[in-house]
Formats: C-alpha cells, structure tokens, sequence
C-alpha cells in the first residue's frame, strides 16, 4: 500500500540526493529513483519536485548539465560540497 | 561558500532569464511526457494518459513559479512590483501622503541642517593634514587661567624642546591697505616663518615664509588670502612680486594661500607677515619680546601626545639655562598649557551644540512616531486586502516586503523634501549664527550631510514601517476577509494609543527644554547694563602711516578728532576709550 505523508522539506531534499548519488538522472529519473529508494512506500508530489530541486541546485548541493536531443537535464551531485558541513 | 553559490546561481537566473525559462520549460514537458508514456505502457489510453500526467503533476505554472522563487529570481521582480504598486497606492490616498511625506521632510530636513553645522565641529577634524597633533601652547595666569607667551619664552621652548617638529607664534595685524582706491583696512596676522607649516598648508601660487626673512629689519614680504587675491587684486596671476602699501610701508607679495585654506585661529585673517622680533636683547625687559601677546601652536612628532609634551615643557620650566634668563612675569614655573587645537576651537560652543543636536534628534523621533502611528491606520483600513493577498499564497514576509517597501518609498519622498528644508536650514543657521561659532564657512550641505541625510532616511523607512508591517501581515486570513473581530481593534488601539502617549511626551519634553532656554534669555536681556546705550553710537579709529611714529603727532591727531566729532551738530558728547563696557574680551 502506497503511503501518503506530509514530508518535511529536508526529508525531500535527502531523498533527492540519494537518488542523485547513484548516478545522473533527469527529473524524472530522480522520481524514479526515489520510488525506488523507497520501495514504492512513498509517493512524491510531482509537482514538490522541481521546486525542491531547483532550491538545492540554487544552494549548491547539485549541479545540472544540459540535456541531450530530448531535451531533458541531466542532474548530478557535486562531489565533495554535501561533506563539507 | 553556500552563499557565494547562491550568488552566483543567482546571476545566472537574473542574467540569462529567459534561456532559464525555457530550459525550465523544456524540463518540465519533458517529465509530462515521459511520465505519460510510462502511463501508456502500463496499458492506458494515449489521451488519457496525459490528462491523467497533467493532473497529477499539478499546474505547471505554479511549479514554475514556485521554481522562480527557489532560485531567487523573485525578489528582484517582487521588488520593482512592490515599488510600483506602492507608487500607485500613494497617488491614490494623495491626502495620507502629503501629510506623511510632511512630517517626514521636516524631521529629515531640520536633523540634516543641525547635523551639517554640527559636524565640522564636533565631528570633522581640523582642515589640515596630522590635525590631531597641532596642539595650542600657552602660558599660565595668576588665578589659573591661559595666558599669551612671550617671544622670548617661545624662542626658548623652540631650542629646549624635542617634542614637537615644528611651532610658530601668532599676534593680529591690521594694516591698511593703501591703494588709488578707497584705503581699507584688513584683518590680517603677523606669524613666525614656520606658522603655515606648524598647520601643514602652503601657498598655493608663490611660496612660503623662509626662516632666514624673520629677522628684525628683514625683507618686508605678505602672504594674501584667496579672498583678498580676488577681491583687490582681481585674481591677477603675475601677483608674486608685486609691491602694495601697507600703513605707509611697501610690501612684496609672495604667495597667496589656497582657497580651500580654513585659519582657524583667526578665520577672518587675509594676509600674513612675518612678525620680525628682535632675537637678541634678551636681557632688556622693557621690550615687546618681554610681553605676553602672541599665540603659540605646535605640530607633535609622531607618536607623542599632548601630556608627554607638557611634561617635557614641565621640565625645561623647572631648569632655565644661562642663555634664556626669564624675568619673574614669564618665570614659566608653572609650566605650561598643552591643548590640542581641535578642541581649543570647539570646547566652548560643545555642549551648546550638543544640546541642540540632542533637541532636533527628538524632533525627529516626534515625527517618526507621529508616521508610525498613521501607518498603522492605514494598516487596519488595508486589512482586506492583506487577507486576500495571503488566501492568493503570499507568504509573511512577502507582505513585510511589500510594506517595508512602501514605507521606504515614503520615507525617500520625505527625504528628498527634507533636503530642501534642509538647504533652507542651512541657510537660516549661516545668517544667525553668531561670529564666534567656529569653522562657520564650511556649514553647508556638502557630501558627508548628504550620506547622513541618506542614512537618517533609510532607517527611518525602516523603523516606521517595521510595526505597522509586522502587524498587518500577522493576520489570519479568514479574520481579515470577515471584516468584523473585535479583538484586533482593541489591539490596534492598544498600540495606537501608546504611540500618541510617546508622542505627546516627546513633545513636551522639548517644548518644556525650549521654553526654559526662552526664559533664561529673557532674564539675561533683562540684565541692566548699567548704563543707557540708547543714544549712543561707537566707532573704531586706528592711526596708519610713517609720521604717527611721533607719540606727539599721534595725540595731536586723535586730540584734533575728536573735537571735530564734539563740533558735529546732533553730538551731546564724544570721548575716547581703550575698550567698550561689555565688549568681552
């Protein structure tokens, strides 16, 4: 049974880095992956995602690369800035 | 370093606004899509599946914005929003403004004035390079008050001394000025050669004094004033080396000093000769070398201070050598007086000056105040519409921006008006200022009263609308849409209320300050002066000229006038004196 919550912001934005730590993913992948990650458990917003990634793009926790000819984005993590807390 | 990569994510978004946006675009589709093919594969109709996407995915624009404001992009736009929706609510409540924009002008405006005739004295230093070691040497007096040195005392100090790097004395000089115009008569100084360089300022055409012209029978030579320079010379370049007339004597002109120049020992000063006392004859005491008459400065040495100097001097008065005998009226033994000039210049008008200062600082809290409280007013007439802006998805500190912008909008307004009040102040203080209030040239609306003003304008924007904002943003919607809950009225005038209590106290206070100072005015004018100036006029006369060198001439002259004045018809009785009753110093 899938399991709707409330989550937190961080809750999100943690899981969002975990999908993205296992590799480049457009935005869609990374919901993807955070199904995934879950075990189908929790289903994400659509809509909550991008803003949520955008925010740690913006903060620096992630960077994007231009996509490819369908025009997606590719997103992966910049190493070393999320261990420098 | 979170901060730099918010910065510069930031610069990219404000930058390359619209490749962001597609790209945003192009991102967001790209998800639709894929998302609907997944539906697709999982045995949904085409069509479907994409309604289906698009309702699960939420409205796009509503991402979009919401990614907008991630980035930060938003608060530039809100801003400018803000500016013109501010702009737009004040030409429309025209008569609020005015009065707002009032109030705030002359609090402004009379704070800018007071702070631009406060600040060169109080807070600027002396117009002069390493003005905080130009330091006021004098003598000590019988019931402890200064005194004026003597020449001899000051050549002593100079060759005894190791504190200071350069000093000069000073007396006033008032030649007349012999011309095929109107002969005139000027303020002037006789100095040292050293007196421009103790203060660290040198002609700006021509050159400075040299040590070898101050001699007794020494080369007969004058510095002008810019103001002198134009005024009676007409600005003529070819100056140096002209010869004028000074009380019958021909002087050569050697420089003229800048007009930046302020003489802060004797502002009204418009040239300088050497003062050429004899340097030898120490031991004839009936001498003007032997009188106490001249002013004496200093420039420390670097890294010395005032008390090590007087400490020093303290020394050199308790040990007199055989070169510098001293007779008992200028004995030095008890010591001397080191001040720095800054303060010597300023001590006496300083606490006046702050008295006022403090005064229109009140006025200005009156003022702030007295805003506060109308925008908290308006605040309760505008609650419907903060309601609605909050159900529409305004955040709190959205609406605290959007007021804050608002109130720093009226307050730039009141600035901008305050900065006529303020010339006009200026003004006003210039021309009733009286003649001993120091450095009174330089009392103007210039760069540093201008940062002040902006300063003074900004916080006040901030300050008044802080509390009206933080007020009319912490509503719940529902209340506000209502139009009805009698608690927050209460609240409101709570706050109100207690405003109006500041205000009026404010109020009186400098009222009561004011009519106290009125009161002790009057009581002073009321002072009898014991004598009736009613019908009396004075006048200054002063001989000038070779041929009243004969004290039997000079009488003669000053005898002849004075019957000529007693002869004037209208005159009941004239006569001579030294110095006026009540005249000061």
């Amino acid at each position: 049974m899938d399991k709707q919550l409330d989550l937190l912001q961080g809750t999100l934005d943690l899981l969002i880095l975990k999908a993205v730590s296992l590799g480049q993913r457009h935005g869609y992948g990374v919901l993807l992956g955070i199904q995934q990650i879950s075990k189908d458990r929790l289903e994400i917003q659509q809509g909550s995602l991008y803003p949520a990634l955008y925010r740690l793009e913006h903060q620096g926790w992630i960077a994007s690369e231009g996509g490819e000819s369908d025009a997606s984005c590719k997103r992966n993590q910049k190493s070393g800035i999320a261990w420098r807390r | 370093m979170r901060f730099w990569s918010r910065f510069r994510s930031w610069l990219r978004a404000t930058l390359w606004r619209s490749r962001m946006e597609s790209e945003m675009d192009a991102e967001l589709r790209f998800h639709l899509q894929a998302y609907a093919k997944d539906l697709v594969h999982s045995g949904v109709a085409r069509e479907e599946a994409m309604r289906r996407a698009q309702i699960e995915f939420g409205g796009i624009e509503l991402v979009k914005e919401e990614g907008r404001e991630a980035r930060g992009v938003n608060l530039l736009q809100s801003l400018v929003q803000d500016l013109r929706y501010g702009a737009s609510n004040m030409l429309r409540t025209p008569g609020f403004t005015g009065i707002t924009v009032l109030t705030l002008a002359l609090g402004i405006g009379a704070t800018t004035a007071i702070f631009s005739a406060v600040n060169p004295i109080l807070f600027e230093s002396l117009p002069y390079p390493h003005a905080d070691r130009i330091m006021m040497i004098s003598d000590w007096q019988h019931d402890g008050s200064r005194l004026d040195v003597t020449f001899h005392t000051y050549r002593e100090l100079l060759e005894r001394n190791r504190s200071f790097e350069s000093m000069a004395v000073t007396k006033p000089w008032r030649p007349a000025l012999i011309s095929t115009m109107q002969p005139e008569r000027l303020d002037g100084q006789r100095v040292s050669a050293m007196y421009f360089g103790v203060l660290g300022v040198a002609p700006v055409i021509g050159r400075d004094f040299d040590p070898s012209e101050d001699q007794l029978n020494g080369p007969r030579v004058v510095i002008l004033s810019d103001g002198l320079w134009k005024r009676r010379f007409a600005g003529d370049r070819t100056i140096v080396g002209r010869q004028v007339t000074l009380d019958d004597d021909l002087y050569t002109v050697i420089g003229v000093m800048p007009s930046a120049f302020e003489n802060v020992l004797a502002p009204l000063a418009e040239l300088w000769s050497l003062l050429q006392y004899d340097t030898r004859n120490i031991t004839s005491l009936q001498t003007r070398e032997w009188g106490h008459h001249l002013r004496m400065v200093g420039q420390l040495r670097l890294g010395l201070n005032s008390e090590q100097a007087r400490r020093e001097f303290d020394t050199i008065a308790r040990h007199p050598v055989q070169e510098f005998p001293r007779p008992a009226w200028a004995s030095l033994e008890q010591g001397l007086i080191v001040n720095s000039l800054q303060h010597d210049v300023t001590e006496n008008v300083r606490p006046a000056l702050l008295a006022v200062l403090g005064a229109v600082l009140l006025v200005l809290v009156i003022a702030c105040v007295n805003v506060t409280n109308l925008l908290l007013a308006r605040g309760v007439r505008r609650r419907g519409e903060f309601a609605l802006r909050t159900a529409l998805g305004a955040g709190r500190s959205r609406l605290v921006q959007q007021l804050l912008t608002e109130s720093l909008l009226l307050a730039a307004m009141g600035g901008v008006a305050g900065l006529a009040v303020a010339q006009l102040g200026v003004r006003l203080l210039v021309a009733l200022s009286p003649s001993e209030l120091p450095r009174v040239g330089t009392i103007g609306v210039n760069a540093t009263v201008l940062a002040f003003g902006l300063c003074v304008t900004t916080l006040i924007g901030l300050g008044v609308g802080l509390i009206p904002a933080l007020r009319a943003s912490r509503h719940d919607p529902q209340m506000g849409l209502r139009e009805s809950s009698q608690r927050t009225a209460e609240t409101h005038q709570r706050a109100r209320r207690a405003l109006v209590v500041a205000e009026v106290g404010l109020a009186l206070v400098v009222l009561v300050s004011a009519g106290l100072l009125l009161r002790s005015l009057e009581r002073l004018f009321a002072i009898s002066p014991g004598l009736d100036p009613s019908r009396l006029l004075t006048m200054q006369v002063q001989e000038s000229g070779r041929r009243f060198d004969d004290d039997s001439v000079r009488y003669r002259f000053f005898a002849q006038a004075l019957e000529a004045v007693r002869r004037v018809p209208g005159v009941k009785a004239a006569a001579f004196t030294s110095q006026l009753p009540l005249s000061g110093t």
